[in-house]
């Protein structure tokens, strides 16, 4: 566009150049003068076209709301406007002068001075012509006193006599008939003008200036008759040539220019005017339309800087800190550019360090988030409205809630009212609202569907403040509550063996030796006594001392030495055991996986189980034990169900402590060293009461893995 | 032996007042044939005033000679082109008709425009040229040549159609 323009103005400027130029009326320019004409219009009306054009586009892009388009419109007008002013100024002052000018060229004194000099030319010449006139019929006389035969002959000497340069005797036709010249060289003069002949004829004589067409000198020519005496002759013609001086000649003619001149300025002043008037006007219209194009031009160069920054903001506004624009000029727009791509820089700098903060966070969270999902310990956060924030797996696996049915909600809404959820929420929060800013710990019982558990609970606020949040931490304590009962059991048990099965020997040997030493000296109603009595002292030692070896065996349970076991084998021999005498039938599931276990430990407990079942069914009427095995979720469960009346309700949650019992006979240690052997084979054991009589006890042992093998 | 024909085709209308042809025949003369006849001439009152205020005015006469050819473009057998140039001596008062080299003075309009019109046996084709076998076509042309004009009365004669002198072509046939 810029190149464009650039050709079309200096295209225009030759064009207008020429034209002024060929006003001069010379040479080649003067010939093309109508082509260089067209070609200017042309080159203007290309230029309009052009400004139209960029007229046009410029109005598109503030149609389009092109950003800058608005401002490189303004500059287009101001800059239009700024050429447009001094160009009609110039023009207006230039078109005046132009006219006056060319009309002062023509004045009344002037034209009158010309027209004197050439009148003056002309009456010199007129005087000229009538001296040779009256030259040629002095003459024509002398010749016409002269013989025909000697006018040939002496019309030298007679054009010598005169002073003439050339001589010429013609007929009346105009046939030549004697010539005379001072030029040697001269060519045979021309036959006279017919209106000559003819005047001559008329006896006038006839006179004429005329330009040598070789000389372009001024020559003075006349013909007069010769009359001729005799009747036999006709009449002669006198033709003599006389060129004016060169200096008459030379000066005539530059009179006769000028005024030639003079005249065609006059005639053409009009056409003088419009040309100076047109080549004003190209000129004008073509510096306008160039100004006007270089404005176009100009305002786009001003305003592309600007395009590209509300590109960059545009970009830098979407996110895009890529953008950098180059810098290529010094002034002010090259520094707003500048200072512009510095901030997209410092912003982008400044994303890249909160993203990097963010991900460092997030991060941070995740890594909370796995530490928190990864521990047993139940972590729950709270807001200071006791409002759940936060519930990690280990709380919901605890509480035995989905975490989305916890969060987002009171801690007082938790569960239904009345569940052990409920109350156990309710518990919590009673807690936080007593503690206030204090940490404290509880040791809860929390029952569910699932069974009682004991919970060991936490709250401490999480920071200082007034509006703290608070963190409510509880394990399941239950495993450990039971193991440490276990222990002190074991303690107890071994304490007791130790302790009581000491004295035991000697007060057996000493009833024995009581009846032995006094049996003999007694009478026999005493001696009765005596016998009945020693009997009842070693027989409940002997009990005594079975109760001790139980306890001692429940303290002192070996560690278990597990290989793979087919459970229905080693069923299959248990029931060996009973079958005759007891009312027992087995429901063993075909192919089920070996398990890892004692088989020993197993069998006692099998052994275990088949007794206690057996001692409930004593007062039953049809008793019936079922032995069944199948394959459950986590591992092979082994089952052993009666028909008797079950366990009491009372008994339910201390089934497994020592000395729980039901019994009349029994140490009540029987169920304690079944969960202890099951626990130790990392197994489960559950007991239920069946409908409508009738209790199960399921142990369920894993499935041995084949690399343990 | 030789005939012309003269066949005026229809010329425009602006031109028929201004240059009429009267008169257009070829006549053998040695190895050459001539142009006779002429144009009558009238000028204009704008022009008349420009002649006798000194404009020098350039008229130019064409001849061409072509054979038509039933297949092909024609065959230039001639083309001819003289200008002659008509200016008025204020001082001589005169009227001078300058053609080439050779320079006429003429005291009245009429004979100068008589004599600016006059084809003057122009020696316009070499007979070797032609053949008796064909029939030639010949045209003239005469128009005042604006473009000789002095510059402001070009700007003049651009815009004014009083300045126009044309006399279209005048077309005919003959044969050798």
């Amino acid at each position: 566009m810029l190149y464009l323009v650039i050709g079309s103005l200096s295209l225009g400027a030759v064009l207008v150049t020429l034209l002024s130029l060929s006003a001069d009326n010379s040479g080649f320019l003067a010939e093309n003068f109508s082509l260089l004409l067209g070609l200017a219009v042309l080159a203007a009306l290309a230029l309009a076209a052009l400004i139209a054009y960029q007229a046009y586009i410029l109005w598109r892009r503030v149609r389009a709301g092109v950003f800058g388009a608005r401002l490189a419109g303004r500059m287009f007008w101001i800059f239009g406007v700024m050429a447009l002013l001094p160009g009609l100024v110039v023009y207006g002052v230039s078109v005046q002068f132009l006219v006056k000018s060319i009309e002062s060229w023509f004045n009344v004194r002037m034209e009158q001075a010309l027209e004197s000099g050439l009148s003056l030319g002309q009456s010199i010449l007129g005087q000229l012509e009538s001296d040779l006139v009256k030259k040629a019929e002095n003459m024509a006389l002398l010749l016409a006193e002269q013989p025909v035969a000697l006018q040939r002959a002496r019309l030298n000497e007679f054009r010598e006599s005169a002073g003439l340069t050339e001589a010429a005797l013609f007929d009346e036709n105009g046939r030549l008939l004697s010539f005379a010249t001072a030029d040697k060289a001269a060519l045979a003069p021309r036959q006279p003008e017919r209106a000559a002949i003819w005047q001559a004829r008329m006896q006038q004589p006839w006179s004429r200036t005329e330009q040598d067409a070789d000389s372009h000198a001024l020559v003075v020519r006349a013909v007069v008759p010769v009359n001729v005496v005799s009747l036999t002759e006709n009449m002669r013609l006198l033709a003599v040539t006389q060129p004016t001086s060169a200096k008459l000649s030379q000066d005539a003619l530059s009179v006769e220019r000028a005024h030639r001149d003079y005249q065609e300025l006059s005639i053409s002043r009009v056409g003088l005017k419009r040309l100076y008037g047109v080549s004003l006007t190209l000129a004008l219209a073509l510096s306008l339309f160039s100004a006007l194009a270089l404005a176009f031009i100009l305002s786009e160069r001003l305003a592309a800087p600007l395009r590209v920054l509300a590109r960059g903001t545009r970009a830098v506004a979407r996110g895009d800190f890529s953008q950098v624009h180059s810098v290529d000029s010094q002034d002010e727009l090259g520094l707003l550019t500048q200072s512009f791509n510095r901030m997209t820089h410092q912003l982008s700098e400044a994303r890249r360090a909160a993203q990097e903060n963010q991900d460092k966070l997030s991060e941070a969270k995740a890594y909370l988030e796995s530490v928190l999902s990864s521990v047993n310990t139940a972590v729950i956060t709270l807001d200071k409205d006791l409002r759940v924030r936060l519930v990690n797996p280990a709380a919901s696996a605890i509480l035995g809630m989905e975490r989305e049915n916890l969060t987002d909600r009171a801690l007082d809404d938790w569960g239904e009212r009345g569940n052990g959820l409920n109350d156990f929420a309710i518990t919590m929060s009673e807690h936080f609202h007593e503690a206030g800013q204090q940490p404290w710990q509880e040791q809860v019982e929390f029952v569910s569907e699932r069974g009682s558990r004991i919970l060991l609970a936490r709250g401490t606020p999480l920071a200082a403040g007034e509006a703290a949040d608070f963190a409510l931490v509880f394990d399941d304590v239950t495993q450990l509550v039971q193991a440490q009962r276990d222990a002190a059991w074991g303690e107890v048990a071994r304490r007791l063996a130790h302790e009581i099965k000491n004295p035991l020997t000697p007060i057996q040997l000493s009833a024995e030796r009581l009846q032995l030493k006094l049996a003999d000296a007694l009478d026999t109603p005493h001696r009765a006594i005596l016998g009945r009595a020693t009997d009842t002292i070693v027989g409940q030692v002997a009990a005594l001392k079975s109760l001790v070896d139980a306890f001692a065996q429940y303290a002192r349970m070996p560690a278990p030495r597990p290989r793979a076991v087919d459970v229905n084998v080693l069923l299959a021999e248990v029931l060996a055991l009973y079958e005759h005498h007891l009312p027992i039938t087995a429901d063993l599931a075909a192919d089920l996986p070996a398990v890892a276990a004692d088989p020993a430990q197993i069998r006692q407990v099998m052994v275990n189980l088949i007794k206690n079942a057996e001692e409930s069914l004593a007062e039953i009427d049809r008793p019936s034990i079922l032995l069944r095995t199948h394959l459950a979720a986590n591992g092979v469960a082994m089952c052993v169900e009666d028909n008797g009346p079950g366990f009491p309700d009372t008994l339910m949650s201390r089934l497994f402590e020592p000395y729980a019992t039901t019994k009349t006979k029994g140490t009540g240690l029987g169920l304690a060293i079944v969960k202890k052997i099951v626990e130790e084979h990392h197994g489960s054991i559950e007991v239920r009461n069946l409908t409508p009589c009738g209790a199960s006890v399921c142990i369920t042992l894993p499935i041995m893995e084949m690399t343990h093998e | 032996m030789l005939w012309a024909a003269l066949a005026l085709l229809a010329a425009p209308v602006w031109a028929e007042d201004m240059l009429r042809l009267h008169h257009a025949e070829l006549i053998p003369r040695g190895d050459q044939l001539l142009l006779a006849g002429g144009y009558s001439i009238r000028l204009s009152p704008t022009l008349e005033e420009a002649l006798h205020k000194g404009v020098t005015m350039t008229f130019v006469q064409i001849f061409e000679a072509d054979r038509p050819r039933d297949y092909w473009f024609a065959e230039d057998i001639a083309v001819q082109r003289r200008a002659l140039r008509l200016s008025y001596n204020a001082l001589l008062r005169q009227y001078q008709l300058q053609h080439g080299v050779s320079l006429k003075s003429l005291d009245t309009l009429a004979d100068a425009l008589a004599a600016l019109g006059d084809f003057a046996d122009w020696p316009v084709i070499e007979r070797k040229a032609l053949s008796r076998k064909y029939l030639y076509q010949a045209r003239v042309r005469m128009y005042l040549d604006t473009s000789q004009l002095p510059k402001p009365l070009q700007l003049n004669a651009f815009a004014s159609e009083r300045w126009e002198m044309d006399s279209g072509w005048r077309e005919w046939s003959f044969k050798p």
